[in-house]
C-alpha cells in the first residue's frame, strides 16, 4: 500500500508524530514514504516541534479548589426513587442460576399437560370385557375429546 | 483506600463514603483543573468548574454505572459544565496560562521561553472550544481518539476532524516556531 503526502499530513494530525501510536498498516506505509519524499521527512520534524509545543503544560496546583470542597459541607446525594429505578434493579439481579431450574419445571408442567390430553396409558380390554373405549369415555374427559364419535346418542 | 481504582472508590462514594470521595477528588482535581484552564483559558473560571464538577460527582454517585471508565465519564462531566458556561459568558484570552517560573539560569532563554508560551496560548486561544477539547484531551490527558470521543460524547470520525483542523490552525500561527523547533532537533 503506498501513501501520499496529503494522506500522511492527514495521519499526522489524527495519531500525532509518534509513529509508534499510528495503527500497523499506516504505519509501514508511512515509513517507506519517508524513505524516499524529503517533504514527508520535514512534515514528521514539524509535527514533532507542534507536538512537543502544545505538550508544553504549566502544573496545575489544585489545592484552592480542594480546600474549598473541604470547607463546605457535602450536599445531599441524589438517588433514584424505588419505583423510577426497578427496571435497572432487575438487571443487575443475577438470574442465571434460576433458568435451568425455571426450565426444567416449565418443561414437566408442559409435558404433564400434553400426556393429560391424549391419555398414553394402555388400552386394554377391562376386567369384564368392555370395550376399553367405554371406559375411557367414562373416567376421561381427553377420551371426549378426541374419541371418533364420542356423543353418538346427541346426533339426530 | 489511595491504592483503589477510580471505579471502586465510586462504588464506595455511591453509598456516601466521604473519605473515598476525597481521594478522588485529590486524584482528579488536577487535572480536571489542567483541562478546564485549557478550554476556559482562565483559572477562575477553571476552578469553579472543577468544583462543580466535583460536587455533582458526589451528588449523582449513586446514580452513577460501571458501564464505562470513571475517567472519561468525569472528563466529559467538566468539559461539558464547560461548554456551558462559555455559551453564557465570551470567551476571555488566556490572563496566565503557562507562565511557570523558569528554571533555566539564562534570562533570555527564559524570555524566549514565556514568549513560545504565551504564543501557544494565544493560538490555542483561537480555537473553537471543542477543537480545544480535544486537543487538551488526547495531548494533557493522553486519552485516546476513541476515550475523547466518549468524553465529547461524539465520534471518533469527529474527533479526527477536529484534531485535523485545531493543528491546521496552530500549524498557521506557530509556522516560524516550528520551524526553529524542527532544526534543532
Amino acid at each position: 500500500m503506498t501513501m501520499t503526502f496529503a494522506r500522511f499530513q492527514h495521519l499526522l494530525d489524527v495519531h500525532g508524530a509518534d509513529l509508534a501510536r499510528w495503527p500497523q498498516p499506516q504505519r509501514a506505509a508511512a515509513e517507506r514514504l519517508l524513505a524516499t519524499d524529503r517533504t514527508a521527512t520535514s512534515a514528521l520534524a514539524q509535527a514533532r516541534a507542534l507536538d512537543a509545543l502544545i505538550a508544553r503544560e504549566a502544573p496545575a496546583d489544585a489545592t484552592g479548589v480542594l480546600r474549598a470542597l473541604a470547607a463546605r459541607p457535602l450536599p445531599p446525594q441524589r438517588r433514584r426513587l424505588l419505583w423510577r429505578r426497578w427496571p435497572s434493579e432487575l438487571l443487575t439481579l443475577d438470574f442465571v442460576p434460576a433458568w435451568p431450574r425455571v426450565a426444567a419445571l416449565a418443561g414437566v408442567a408442559a409435558l404433564g399437560f400434553v400426556i393429560g390430553l391424549v391419555d398414553l396409558g394402555p388400552m386394554t380390554v377391562g376386567a369384564n370385557g368392555e370395550d376399553p373405549a367405554s371406559i375411557v369415555a367414562d373416567n376421561d374427559i381427553g377420551a371426549v375429546v378426541f374419541a371418533p364419535d364420542p356423543l353418538p346418542e346427541a346426533h339426530p | 483506600m489511595d491504592g483503589a481504582s477510580d471505579e471502586e472508590l465510586m462504588l464506595r462514594i455511591a453509598t456516601g463514603d466521604e473519605p473515598a470521595f476525597r481521594v478522588l477528588a485529590r486524584r482528579y482535581a488536577p487535572r480536571a483543573l489542567r483541562l478546564a484552564r485549557r478550554v476556559m483559558g482562565s483559572s477562575a473560571d477553571a476552578e469553579e468548574i472543577v468544583q462543580e464538577a466535583l460536587l455533582r460527582l458526589w451528588v449523582n454517585a449513586p446514580r452513577w454505572r460501571p458501564v464505562a471508565s470513571f475517567r472519561t465519564w468525569f472528563y466529559r462531566v467538566v468539559i461539558n459544565l464547560c461548554l456551558n458556561r462559555k455559551r453564557r459568558a465570551p470567551f476571555l484570552p488566556i490572563e496566565e496560562v503557562s507562565d511557570p517560573a523558569d528554571p533555566t539560569p539564562d534570562a533570555a532563554a527564559g524570555m524566549e521561553r514565556r514568549e513560545i508560551d504565551r504564543a501557544l496560548a494565544a493560538a490555542v486561544a483561537e480555537l473553537p472550544e471543542r477543537q480545544r477539547a480535544a486537543i487538551a484531551l488526547t495531548y494533557h490527558e493522553g486519552l485516546s481518539n476513541a476515550e475523547t470521543a466518549a468524553a465529547l460524547g461524539t465520534s471518533v470520525s469527529a474527533v479526527e476532524t477536529l484534531l485535523v483542523r485545531a493543528k491546521r490552525t496552530l500549524r498557521q500561527r506557530l509556522g516560524p516556531m516550528l520551524d526553529v523547533g524542527s532544526k534543532q532537533k
